[in-house]
């Protein structure tokens, strides 16, 4: 079965051209640069802290934020990226390690989305634990120390 | 002829084999290996149907720089979806849609530095 397809489509450089084109006269680009490139700079202060992914899988299983449903699909997020990290470390290059940060960055955006306005303390050590967590994955030693 | 009955022990082993098979059929099969660009834009539909708009596809996306992208779903509509100094992640739907006439690539905003 092929891709779904689209009405009206259109080929697809002309969707990227329309894209790119938006991005110079959207609402979000004429408010403003600085609000986006801030991006994690002003986390809240919360108690406690995420060290680890595991420690942020058992968080999300603690948390009433998070449907059943959802902690399974989060929970199977999360040993994805890490089993890419680990074929990663152990020499595969499926993926290049900009493209398993793009990954891991858009999963903690699916898990913020899903707690921002349900668990503040957890998105909390999730927005303080995001670049710290990332530091210590895409180093092979600690990778390795934390996940064999 | 009549069937012979099945011990009790058997018939438990066979339910929960039936069991496991059904559940390991209902999981969602794995993305440990696609392409990158289709874990990305499934990521990004996601966090685009999370916030209360209708996207089942993303068609195109264009990474701004990290943490912030701008897409375009099945339906047309186009986005821009970013991560806040507070972590927050925002959806902002953009003008135009795929109905509208492109604008010329000269428009396109410049490169910036990743956050």
């Amino acid at each position: 079965m092929g891709p779904k397809p689209l009405r009206h489509a259109r080929p697809a450089f002309a969707a990227a051209a329309l894209l790119l084109a938006l991005g110079a006269v959207g609402p979000a680009r004429a408010a403003g640069e600085d609000v986006h490139a801030a991006a994690l700079q002003a986390c809240p202060k919360v108690k406690g802290e995420i060290v680890d992914l595991n420690m942020l899988a058992e968080g999300l299983k603690n948390s009433n934020a998070v449907g059943l449903f959802e902690k399974l699909r989060l929970k199977t997020a999360i040993d994805e990226v890490i089993e890419r990290l680990k074929a990663f470390h152990a020499g595969a290059r499926r993926y290049s390690l900009p493209e398993l940060q793009e990954q891991y960055d858009l999963l903690m955006m699916r898990i913020a989305a899903a707690l921002q306005d349900k668990d503040v303390m957890l998105h909390g050590q999730l927005c303080n634990a995001w670049e710290p967590l990332w530091s210590d994955l895409q180093d092979r030693g600690r990778f390795k120390e934390k996940f064999s | 002829m009549s069937a012979l009955p099945m011990p009790a022990g058997l018939a438990r082993a066979c339910a929960g084999a039936l069991l496991a098979v059904g559940l390991a059929a209902c999981q969602t099969p794995p993305a440990v290996s696609l392409p990158h660009h289709v874990l990305v834009r499934a990521y990004l539909a996601d966090l685009v149907d999370m916030q209360g708009f209708a996207c089942a596809s993303v068609v195109e996306h264009v990474r701004l720089r990290r943490l912030d992208y701008q897409v375009l779903c099945d339906s047309g509509r186009a986005y821009r979806v970013w991560v806040d100094a507070e972590g927050r992640v925002n959806v902002e739907p953009l003008v135009g849609s795929l109905r509208a006439e492109p604008l010329p690539l000269s428009a396109q905003p410049q490169a910036s530095a990743p956050v």
